[in-house]
């Protein structure tokens, strides 16, 4: 869907995905710790672009870039799949060295129940991704339903996990988070500064011969 | 050692961490995990760590001598 939304805080910026995102969002998926635990996937840049034009003519699917306050990409994240007031949140994908995770998922909640008025979020996370099944439980999300052996990952069936999380749930979990979400801002503020610094260093007028 | 290990498990909220515990392998260990241990590092400590620190650590004693490096630095 070609949305408009964007939030920010916490040092981090959800924007609606771009075309020219598709190289990114291609190195994102195939990280080592993305690999086979998020959803359907574009193996090249080609296919993600088919994916992303198909994705801008599909209705109640926001799709979202997430990046440093300076623009640095380093997450992505959707809604989709929505029935009546209730969606998918998933394609969860943050660069595993930028504590961009707690702030990300704070932001995209508030947009879900405060802009988009959902009323309920689900998200399915295969078994073996201990991670964010611990992480699911932390933001408040209820474990309603297993799916066993429903998705084939590196030939083994692996099974599924069901969650909710509905709008008067989110604000005690969203509480105890935001002290955590603020370490974790100034944490993505140092990580961009430090590669704004590397960046200047490799310019030629910078270097010092 | 001992009281240092005793506040990662408190964070972990297992009974016990040793020191050759892999700390990616409890199912706990998460991003929200990691703030939580740089939290108390600084409190208790005075050690800055940044999440990146700990892509190279895998267990508890690789995180204390981590923590003795820094202090040390």
């Amino acid at each position: 869907m070609d949305h408009s939304l964007r939030i920010e805080d916490f040092s981090v910026r959800l924007r609606p995905v771009r075309m020219e995102d598709a190289a990114f969002i291609v190195w994102l998926r195939n990280l080592d710790h993305a690999r086979g635990r998020v959803g359907d996937s574009a193996g090249d840049v080609t296919s993600q672009e088919s994916w992303l034009r198909k994705y801008f003519d599909r209705a109640g699917d926001y799709y979202f870039i997430i990046e440093s306050e300076g623009g640095i990409p380093v997450g992505a994240y959707g809604i989709y799949d929505m029935t009546g007031s209730s969606a998918e949140s998933g394609r969860w994908i943050v660069r595993a060295d930028v504590p961009a995770g707690i702030p990300s998922a704070i932001l995209a909640f508030d947009l879900a129940f405060e802009r988009l008025g959902l009323k309920e979020l689900r998200v399915t996370t295969v078994s073996t991704n201990q991670p964010v099944l611990s992480l699911n439980r932390k933001f408040g999300f209820r474990q309603v339903r297993i799916e066993h052996a429903a998705r084939l990952i590196a030939g083994k069936p692996v099974d599924l996990v069901h969650f909710l999380l509905s709008a008067e749930e989110w604000g005690e979990p969203r509480s105890r988070l935001l002290p955590m979400a603020r370490l974790a801002g100034a944490q993505v503020r140092d990580w961009e500064l430090a590669q704004l610094e590397t960046r200047d260093s490799l310019e030629p007028g910078n270097s010092i011969n | 050692m001992n009281e240092f290990l005793a506040k990662v498990a408190r964070i972990l909220e297992v009974g016990e961490v040793k020191e050759t515990d892999d700390l990616k392998a409890f199912p706990q260990w998460d991003s929200l995990t990691v703030l939580s241990v740089i939290a108390m590092l600084d409190a208790d400590y005075g050690i800055n760590l940044r999440a990146a620190d700990f892509q190279q650590i895998s267990t508890a004693d690789d995180l204390w001598k981590l923590v003795q490096a820094k202090k040390a630095a």
